[in-house]
């Protein structure tokens, strides 16, 4: 399922390194890795898509044109239009604003608290440790569409509930990961050597080991944004995700689902842009967390 | 998703390794001390689904006895009331949980709140449903995971590599229900003339029919979980390629198929297998798309639908069920793990 | 391909059925003209260029002269689709089709029937079922007479004591157990068996809404043994009816078979029937092409998809839409701010264009009306509709003008309601945008949206109704009067409830349809709700379907004993 679309955790242990200058660091990146460049590209022009909905599209997202109801892709209606007349570019283009927000919701509220707990119950060690692992245990032993669904039944369908729902899916996964992370940095010399120093809990938390874990969360986060469109589009499918009528990717190709036949752009056009939208994120995801794997590196 | 995904994790591998080999009687006992220990964190993390999915379902808005009543006509709500009372949903939180909680020690999951019906009836019904389709859906999914795994990783960053990345990555950015509503209901109708027959049958009672209703919907799941799998096939396959002792194969100068099957693929196996392991679980517990597009059985859009209709003992009993089966394989895995840990032989 | 063997077995089995039926001599054959034979792909010609008139065979005993040139023929499984599991087994304590068309029409039978051969319900078209006789001897008493012999599927002969202990058990259920329609029997006072077959019904005010509701499949007669000891009919479904549940998979199927002993001799003509729960539309549309139902019914079935059953699957099938007592209504919260105003509804109702709604959200099946089904027995006419605010066409001119009358310059509207209904949400949200009301809408399910209603906990909502008669108590007790179960607007009108009481003892047809018209207009005139359209009851029948008719209710007309597979 599209639940499961996060990166193993083993794939993502990674040593402290200094920040690479940033534009020769992209010029190698985009040498070193083409795909994850491609992926790069799609993410631009959907978060570009995302800023600017309002100028790039042609039509109110919302507005009915009865009279121009299933009308074919033409040059008025890019992407034709659905069972109301609504022009589907349009939407397609705030779907994209929708999905990121969605995607932008699950990454502040799940990865970043999975980040803060990952951090804390690594850091603390012991008991605390112990017991904060057996909440995450629980969270993940619980079936994840299962959660999602019930929570925004709970919650109620709206845009930052559904973000919710997600980030609560997403958290105990990213904080996992966070926490071994932040194990291998425990022992390093650095770290004791701050602490010789009579650095504080907070300070050693916060300024040296939270930007040695930062390039994990930015991977993780890659993920849960890209997970989140789907998750969306499957809670959409069951009739929880984003509240109509607002467009979001998943609720198009639900609405498109009962119509393929008869207007199969209805379904292509949403269809393509989660597809496009995920793909990029999961070949940039790759190919940074490539590229900021130091073993990988002297490759 | 994976608890102890790495073959180096924690001292117990190779302490399990140690008993496999019956070498060393005091590390017997720590072996059994983690043993114990080890099965012993299931119980907290039971508990503590069993208080989420209590807590959720009573966060619910609105109740069963509506959902039971409210399609129609005629209700009132003096009706819905005592609907309400009769199934004793007016009783103090803390009883509902102590009373569900003795059932589930007895595996007694009670009724359902709007047919009636005996739950365990319904999970006897139901659950090999769902779980013939989430084995059938992994098994194929390690076909097709393993070669493109290896071989994506054999040939990192060359036009095979990126061939695989692609074919794999894909999968995960399908929408699922798009593929399956589309190939069932687009592709094979119109250009195959075939559609699944209809009914779910049992295996045991007519397998060629459950094999026509079943190879599509696992087809396509493990087509979409072979991306997930396939893709840490090839990263530990990376790692262990960069491993000294490979390093030292190569130098040998073995040939590259043999030191790429017989070494490299044998140790990165490990991790892929766990990562299956932990799949089966969540597909369990994720198929009920898939259940909906081909009319099966299963236990996953039971749970929608009792989520919708606040059945809170089956939503409760299926999550409870699905969290112990994910739990039990994931202990099995580690349990395992270093018993046919073969780099662990190897030092 | 599959399907296609599962017919030739059936036709075979077919023929070897006539034969046998041929030479029982079964009465009412009478009524067909001889059949043409067995030439399968002569009679499926046959079927094509004659379309629904082939269906229209006579039914049992019935005198009228029969169309159809074919006979009768024995045998065949007739395969049905279901969205879902039915809620429960026993249908008096279910509310939706799902539970009535496996589980109630087909075991048992009601005590009297709406003609399986009229399709509009109306109060003259009920028929005998169990009751092979009526009469009031005064206003206030109705006496059934019973046809004697009548077997249970357990071997127990039905008696008035039966039919008793299933009636009262509808008006209090016991401890545990749910009646939503007992209000339907609310006038009946107590039930006498002064003999085996003779039901003495007295009524505590004359209630010619009574015969209505109990020829509707919900009110089915299963047995006092069963009552008692089972406390309900539920999972044992022993009725009198042409068929007996044979096998229940939950998800899966339901599978009833044919009950040989069946009081009306001959009948039925299949071997059984099959429902499938398909949840999904599209996999369902997808099963239908391909042969795999007979018949089919979907609330979103819509003309073109309707089209593509008929292209798609090669002819096969033809498919039609039913006028019918559902209907999409916006309710306006009175206890709120400004739609306490009936100025503000009445413009609500002024932006609403019945046109569009119908073309957008059922693409044109649907038809405008108010209280009672459009076209029925009772409903005013349409001109006399269109004289109402917005029944004709939307003046936003108008609308405007009497929102600002009654002082409201910009709203914002809360809509909570059903995910299902989202279309029609979704329609009124764009057209109430157009006299500056913003609508926000709240989607979940039933659970949920129904309850905020009940509470008074919302702006306005779209919804949808249905009732299983076209009746004008069932239907102003649900939505118009005081009381009304869903008079969630809470608009009331002591001259509506004066009005209702009055129409609701005249037994004279005519004369109470003069009054229930008047209520009816008084309902409109304070715009209670909004009725946006009536829907029309998309289906699909295989050609090979005969004798069926598609009626204007979910609940009539699906026992199925009468129906047979040709070809």
């Amino acid at each position: 399922m599209s639940t499961s679309a996060l990166p193993a955790a083993g794939d993502l242990v990674i040593s402290p390194r200094r920040a690479p200058r940033t534009l020769s660091a992209t010029a190698r990146f985009i040498r070193r890795k083409p795909l994850g460049a491609a992926g790069a590209l799609l993410l631009l022009v959907v978060t570009i898509t995302a800023l600017f909905a309002p100028q790039i599209a042609r039509f109110n997202r919302l507005e009915f044109h009865a009279a121009d109801a299933y009308t074919e892709p033409n040059r008025t209606y890019w992407f034709g239009t659905d069972q109301n007349g609504r022009d589907i570019f349009s939407r397609v283009v705030w779907g994209a604003r929708i999905s990121l927000h969605v995607g932008a919701l699950t990454v502040l509220f799940g990865t970043t608290f999975g980040l803060a707990f990952g951090l804390v119950s690594a850091y603390a060690g012991g008991k605390l440790d112990f017991w904060a692992q057996r909440v995450v245990d629980s969270f993940q032993a619980f079936p994840a569409l299962f959660l999602a669904l019930a929570l925004t039944t709970a919650l109620g369908r709206t845009i930052t509930n559904v973000g919710i729902a997600l980030a609560v899916v997403t958290w105990p996964a990213a904080s996992r990961v966070i926490r071994s992370a932040v194990l291998s940095q425990k022992q390093m010399t650095y770290v004791e050597a701050a602490r010789a120093t009579g650095a504080g809990t907070m300070r050693i938390l916060l300024r040296h080991l939270l930007p040695n874990v930062m390039s994990v969360f930015i991977v993780m986060a890659t993920a849960a944004l890209a997970q989140a469109i789907l998750v969306e589009a499957s809670l959409s499918f069951l009739g929880v995700g984003v509240p109509p009528p607002e467009p979001s990717w998943g609720l198009m190709l639900l609405e498109a689902q009962a119509k393929a036949v008869r207007a199969p752009w209805l379904a292509v056009f949403p269809g393509l842009a989660i597809t496009v939208a995920v793909f990029g994120f999961n070949l940039f995801g790759d190919a940074l967390r490539d590229f900021l794997d130091p073993r990988l590196r002297g490759r | 998703m994976l608890s102890s995904p790495h073959p180096r994790a924690g001292p117990f591998p190779r302490g399990l390794a140690a008993l496999s080999n019956g070498k060393d009687k005091e590390r017997l006992t720590a072996v059994q001390r983690y043993v114990i220990g080890r099965v012993l964190l299931i119980v907290p993390t039971i508990i503590g689904v069993s208080l989420i999915v209590f807590v959720i379902m009573r966060m619910l808005p609105g109740d069963v006895a509506v959902a039971a009543l409210g399609g129609g006509q005629g209700v009132s709500q003096e009706q819905i009331a005592r609907y309400r009372e009769q199934l004793g949903l007016d009783d103090p939180l803390p009883v509902q949980y102590a009373e569900w909680a003795g059932g589930l020690l007895r595996l007694d999951f009670g009724r359902s709140l709007l047919t009636g019906q005996s739950i365990n009836e319904d999970i006897t019904n139901r659950l090999p449903v769902t779980a013939e389709l989430a084995l059938g859906a992994i098994l194929l999914s390690l076909v097709i995971a393993l070669p493109t795994g290896i071989l994506s990783a054999v040939y990192q960053d060359r036009p095979a590599d990126y061939l695989i990345r692609l074919f794999s990555i894909a999968g995960l950015a399908l929408p699922v229900f798009w593929i399956q509503t589309l190939v069932r209901n687009l592709l094979l109708p119109k250009y195959f003339d075939w559609i699944p027959p209809p009914g779910y049958a049992r295996p045991w009672e007519d397998f060629l029919t459950n094999l026509e209703q079943m190879w599509l919907p696992v087809l396509i799941l493990g087509y979409f979980q072979s991306a997930v799998i396939s893709r840490l096939a090839r990263s530990t396959m990376l790692d262990v390629l960069r491993e000294d002792y490979i390093r030292t194969a190569w130098a040998k100068g073995l040939r590259g198929r043999a030191v790429i099957i017989r070494h490299a693929a044998r140790n990165a196996l490990l991790p892929v297998l766990t990562l299956a392991a932990v799949q089966l679980g969540v597909l369990l517990g994720g198929a009920a798309i898939t259940e909906s597009v081909f009319a099966l059985p299963g236990i996953g859009r039971f749970v929608v639908d009792a989520i919708n209709n606040r059945d809170y003992p089956v939503v409760q009993a299926i999550v409870m069920l699905v969290a112990a089966i994910y739990v039990l394989l994931n202990l099995a895995v580690d349990l395992l793990y270093g018993v046919i840990d073969p780099r662990v032989r190897l030092a | 391909m599959h399907e296609e063997d599962g017919y030739q077995t059936r036709r075979a089995i077919s023929r070897r059925r006539a034969l046998r039926g041929g030479a029982l001599g079964v009465a009412g054959l009478a009524a067909f003209a001889l059949a043409c034979g067995n030439d399968d792909k002569k009679e499926q010609g046959a079927a094509t260029t004659t379309g629904a008139a082939t269906a229209t065979g006579g039914q049992a005993g019935a005198a009228t002269a029969a169309p159809s040139a074919e006979q009768p023929k024995y045998g065949g499984i007739l395969n049905q689709r279901l969205p879902n599991d039915p809620d429960r087994m026993d249908a008096h304590q279910s509310t939706t089709y799902v539970t009535v068309w496996p589980f109630a029409a087909p075991i048992f039978n009601q005590l009297v029937q709406f003609d399986p051969d009229k399709p509009g319900d109306k109060f003259e078209d009920i028929t005998a079922d169990l009751a092979t006789k009526w009469e009031q001897p005064d206003g206030q008493t109705v006496r059934f007479t019973l046809k004697p012999g009548v077997k249970f599927h357990d071997g127990g002969i039905l008696t008035s004591e039966d039919v008793k202990a299933q009636l009262e058990w509808i008006i209090t259920p016991p401890q545990g157990k749910v009646s939503p329609r007992r209000q339907a029997l609310a006038a009946i006072d107590k039930i006498e068996t002064p003999d085996a077959t003779t039901v003495l019904i007295k009524l505590k005010r004359p209630n010619p809404s009574l015969l209505m509701n109990l020829a509707s499949h919900y009110f089915g007669i299963g047995s006092a043994k069963d009552l008692k000891e089972n406390g309900e009919i539920g999972p044992k479904l022993i009725g009198t009816g042409p068929f007996k549940l044979k096998a229940y998979e939950r998800g899966n199927f339901i599978e009833l078979a044919k009950n040989p002993e069946y009081h009306m001799q001959g009948r039925p003509y299949l071997d059984g029937m099959k429902f499938f729960m398909v949840r999904d539309y599209t996999s369902a549309l997808t099963n239908l092409i391909g042969g795999q139902y007979h018949l089919f019914y979907e609330s979103v079935f819509t003309p073109s998809d309707q089209e593509r059953v008929k292209k798609e699957s090669g002819g096969k099938f033809e498919a039609e839409a039913v006028p019918s007592t559902l209907r999409s209504p916006v309710f306006m919260n009175a206890r709120r701010k400004p739609y306490d105003d009936v100025r503000v509804r009445q413009a609500i109702s002024l932006a609403i264009d019945r046109d569009a709604a119908i073309k957008v959200v059922k693409e044109g099946f649907g038809r405008r009306g108010g209280y009672m089904q459009p076209g029925g027995a009772w409903a005013i006419s349409e001109a006399d509709l269109k004289k109402f605010d917005g029944y004709d066409k939307p003046d936003l001119t108008k609308a405007k003008q009497l929102l600002q009358a009654a002082g409201v310059t910009s709203l914002k509207a809360a809509m909570p309601t059903r995910t299902d209904f989202k279309p029609f949400a979704e329609l009124i949200k764009d057209q109430l945008a157009k006299i500056g009301i913003d609508v926000t809408i709240d989607l979940s399910d039933t659970a949920t949206a129904q309850p905020k209603l009940q509470n008074g906990d919302f702006d306005v909502s779209a919804w949808l109704i249905g009732l299983n008669v076209d009746d004008p108590d069932a239907t102003f007790a649900e939505v118009s009067t005081s009381n009304a179960v869903r008079n969630w607007s809470a608009v009331k009108d002591p001259k509506i409830d004066e009005l209702y009481d009055k129409q609701s003892v005249i037994t004279d047809t005519a004369e109470r349809k003069k009054a229930v018209q008047e209520l009816e207009k008084l309902a409109l005139e304070r715009f209670q709700i909004v009725t946006a359209f009536f829907d029309d009851l998309p289906f699909a029948r295989a050609k090979t379907v005969r004798n069926f008719k598609f009626h204007s209710s979910l609940y009539t007309s699906r026992r199925m004993e009468s129906v047979w597979l040709a070809g």
